[in-house]
């Protein structure tokens, strides 16, 4: 059962050279836009939310950092020449949206109303949906890391997470802190937080979440391994996120050293802020500066200078040729990608501002009433 | 040795000799009758078997929207109880299709129904003693594997004399045409050159190089694939050694580039699963058995006598299967093996399983047109095992997302409609059927690809829930066309594996190589 007849060849397109020049640049790079646009039209409500509930005392605020690191890992990926023959199916695409829209509606629905950290979780699915309807399901599953980076999004396992290790990363900082400094004292208080205090005048409470704060540490490896890694090769993904770990774990090493420098205070009082995991921020802003940095300079994967590459065959533009043969009709999918976007967002919004989406239904509702009484 | 069938009571169905245009089979004359005979001879003589639209016949278009009528209307107004009724009705098919699919297993196990033929056996037939035999191959836009399919024929051992192989191809198709004149230069294939019209399918293309060929026996072959070189001499002996209700002997299918990547794994387990534990489960309980699109070998008479291909319906080969059933003929499994390329490629394998997944409900749908006719025709246990197979395989894949939807929502937020969809008998008998289903299926896998010689694609099996998913996505687009496209034929793209088959080209396509290269893929013709 393989070997078919068919009066429809547009079903098989074979991509070799770029096919932007049949498009008008506007509608080109509508089609490249449309659908990061859409995407950060739907993360902007939890995102917000993120930055104002954790932002700068926890480092959990990081999470509102992924979908940048996301952003470019998608980028990079998206613009390196595929492999073999690029064969689409729009069905297909269409079916994959439909199916992840339902699933991420059905997540947003059940996050309680208020509680928008854990409707960030359908933030993956609703990427995906997006992608799929604006790029068809080819870019979804090359920008399937990217994509799925946006799980760590979802703040409830992180601080679930990070109450479950912060006491055994308290006791192992305690420890360490004892054998590098005998001097230093460990207290804990009645509900079992620890307390380190030095001889000389103060004290400092481990942060609950100092746990989570090094993981975080690790957890900044990852992100910049995931990201490295979306560039191909097939067990580039697991060896890049190994290094990531590596890194996470040098970047944690290396904010403690600037961080001794920094405060010229000795060493105990370096270790004891980073234990409590109040530095952390610097350290990512860092990290994060990097990475952008570094994905806007990285050269193209043939090493080729970038001004050595004619306008037309330059990434961008090969990329955006690649999305036009696997989306012939742009103006539809965005069609599609609007319907998408306006649902994920109502809802999105329902749960992370029930006030201001409670406001906007009442206003919506009075118009209705006002025009058909 | 004489092939000939000598089933003496009429058939009932078709007789559709009508494909038997002996007269002036090369005049290009006759090619205009020829082609609407190929297109709609079986519609025109059979339409209650024939897959195209009947006109004045809306029956089953008014009993679908009345029934999707009834289920909204009832979902408006008593929701719990509509749900309750589809879950329980699901839940009812999952149990029957496990029971059916787990009793195939068991009987496969029990007794192989599998027709072996020793190459001391198929060697020993003299040249003067086996009939013609007829070998069509369709291609369409595939002129980088033309000169594969030539290098393949060439390397069957068969008399030339006794050997006919037309290589059918559409007549505007140009550029496979110009890469088949230079490749069977020099070779005993001939190009076959089908007149465009529609419907431009595979099985129309079948019906008028059938019309054009003379052999006793005919078989199929894909332009991709590697039949193992001795498969048309053990068919003869199979078919010389079976009843002479045996119309039809099915080959196994194998792919050679199952190492390329996690989906061809899965796939070749798969395959390998259905060809030798799945069809021969169903020769033994009798059901009829859905022929894969390729090796399989018919007597040329008896499938005149059925009507040839269906050129409407895009499982042409499921359907004759079935269609062989209902006019009392039998099919039987040949242990020989035919290597093909499996799909490598995500939306490309989509494509291919969303077409055998329509092609199976509209099957389903012609010879469902007179159920008690059916029964009749296929006796209560044929007709169930029909109906279990051909219809349960697409229709549960649709259906799987729903169920571990609701299974995901359960662990994730437990909400009450959920407990009340599924009291407590559907709920025993629905985790009954995921813990046994799931587990034997991935059992399944590992095990056949053991039992096939292949143990280093049993890793593959234990992850094969991912594959479930891209069943489902195939499934859901099935259904999708099967209301707004149910005569389009997706078109699969071939020579993605960027190898040329288990040989190394037309220099190495001898019988020692093929056989060699079977050998390190794992195949074994018994």
């Amino acid at each position: 059962m393989s070997t078919t007849l068919l009066s429809g060849a547009q079903s098989a397109v074979a991509f070799d050279e770029p096919q932007v020049a049949k498009q008008s640049v506007g509608s080109s790079w509508f089609r490249l836009l449309v659908v990061p646009m859409a995407i950060i039209l739907t993360q902007a409500a939890w995102w917000w939310e993120a930055v104002t509930r954790w932002w700068p005392h926890s480092p959990l605020s990081i999470v509102a950092l992924v979908p940048v690191l996301s952003l470019l890992a998608g980028w990079w990926n998206l613009r390196r020449d595929p492999r073999g023959r690029q064969i689409h199916d729009r069905q297909l695409d269409l079916i994959l949206c439909l199916l992840l829209t339902i699933a991420a509606v059905a997540l947003l629905l059940l996050a309680p109303v208020g509680r928008s950290l854990e409707a960030a979780g359908a933030s993956c699915l609703t990427a995906g949906a997006i992608v799929s309807a604006g790029w068809g399901s080819r870019a979804l599953w090359r920008l399937r890391w990217p994509i799925l980076l946006l799980l760590l999004t979802w703040v409830e396992p992180w601080v679930q997470l990070s109450k479950l290790l912060s006491p055994l990363v308290a006791r192992l900082a305690v420890w360490i802190a004892q054998i590098a400094s005998p001097g230093l004292t460990p207290e804990t208080t009645p509900s079992g937080e620890w307390h380190l205090a030095w001889s000389t005048n103060s004290a400092l409470a481990l942060d609950p979440t100092a746990g989570g704060g090094v993981l975080l540490m690790v957890f900044v490896g990852l992100v910049g391994g995931i990201a490295w890694a979306c560039a191909g090769g097939p067990w580039r993904p697991l060896g890049a996120v190994a290094l990531g770990v590596v890194v996470g774990v040098v970047v944690a090493a290396i904010e403690w050293f600037v961080c001794v420098l920094w405060a010229g205070s000795g060493l105990r009082a370096a270790f004891a802020a980073w234990a409590s995991g109040s530095v952390h921020l610097r350290t990512l802003l860092l990290v994060t500066v990097l990475t952008a940095i570094g994905g806007a300079a990285r050269p193209p994967s043939d090493g080729r200078r970038r001004s050595s590459i004619p306008a037309a065959h330059r990434p961008a533009v090969r990329a955006i040729g690649r999305l036009t043969a696997a989306v012939p009709a742009a103006r539809r999918a965005g069609y599609a990608v609007a319907v998408v976007c306006a649902v994920l967002t109502v809802l999105t919004a329902r749960a992370t501002s029930p006030s201001t989406y409670a406001a906007v239904a009442r206003t919506i509702t009075e118009a209705v009433e006002a025009l058909w009484p | 040795m004489a092939v000939n069938a000598s089933r003496d009571q009429p058939v009932e169905l078709v007789g559709l000799n009508i494909l038997s245009a002996d007269s002036g089979r090369s005049s290009p004359e006759a090619s205009g009758p020829r082609v609407e005979l190929a297109a709609d001879g079986l519609a025109n003589a059979a339409p209650e078997l024939s897959a195209r639209t009947r006109r004045g016949s809306r029956t089953g278009i008014l009993v679908a929207v009345v029934a999707l009528a009834v289920l909204v209307v009832g979902a408006a107004l008593q929701p719990f109880v509509v749900g309750l009724i589809v879950i329980a009705c699901l839940t009812a098919a999952y149990a029957a299709t496990l029971g059916h699919r787990l009793e195939l297993v068991r009987r496969a196990l029990n007794h192989d129904a599998t027709v072996y033929v020793s190459d001391e056996e198929a060697r020993g037939v003299p040249d003067s003693s086996l009939p013609v035999y007829t070998v069509l191959v369709p291609a369409y836009r595939e002129p980088e594997v033309v000169a594969s399919v030539v290098a393949s024929m060439s390397s069957l051992e068969y008399p030339a004399d006794k050997l006919e192989v037309l290589l059918l191809l559409e007549q505007d198709d140009t550029e496979t045409i110009d890469a088949a004149r230079a490749a069977c230069t020099g070779t005993s294939v001939r190009v076959v050159l089908v007149p465009a019209g529609e419907p431009r399918t595979k099985p129309k293309a079948c019906n008028y190089g059938l019309m054009m060929s003379s052999g006793e026996l005919v078989t199929i072959y894909d332009a991709e694939d590697h039949p193992e070189p001795l498969q048309l001499r053990r068919a003869v002996v199979a078919f010389d050694r079976s009843g002479p209700d045996v119309a039809c002997l099915q080959a196994r299918l194998s792919y050679h580039n199952a190492e390329q990547n996690l989906i061809t794994k899965w796939f070749t387990t798969e395959y390998d699963t259905w060809f030798r534990w799945l069809l021969p489960g169903l020769v033994a309980t009798g059901a009829p058995i859905p022929l894969g699109g390729t090796s399989n070998h018919i007597r040329r008479d008896l499938l005149l006598r059925v009507g040839g291909w269906d050129p409407y319906n895009v499982t042409e080969d499921a359907d004759l299967g079935v269609r062989l059933a209902r006019c009392g003929f039998k099919v039987a499994v040949l242990g020989s093996t035919t290597l093909e390329e499996a799909n490598s490629d995500f939306v490309n394998w989509v494509k291919q399983r969303s077409r055998w997944y329509k092609g199976y409900l509209v099957t389903l749908r012609v010879h469902l047109r007179s159920p008690r006719r059916l029964v009749r025709e296929l006796g209560l246990h044929g007709a169930a095992g029909f109906v279990l197979f051909v219809g349960g395989t697409p229709l549960l894949a649709a259906v799987n997302p729903v169920f571990w939807g609701l299974t995901l929502l359960w662990w994730l937020a437990e909400p009450a409609f959920v407990a009340a969809l599924f009291p407590p008998v559907l709920y025993y008998i629905g985790m009954t059927c995921w813990v046994i289903g799931g587990a034997s299926l991935i059992y399944f896998g590992v095990a056949s690809a053991r039992s096939s010689g292949k143990p280093h694609l049993a890793l593959s099996g234990l992850v094969v829930p991912l594959y479930w998913g891209m069943m489902s996505l195939a499934a859901i687009k099935a259904f999708v066309q099967l209301v707004f496209q149910p005569s389009y034929w997706e078109k699969t793209t071939h020579g993605l594996s960027g190898v040329d088959g288990p040989e190394t080209g037309p220099q190495g396509a001898s019988a020692g190589v093929t056989s060699r290269a079977m050998a390190s893929t794992g195949v074994r013709n018994e």
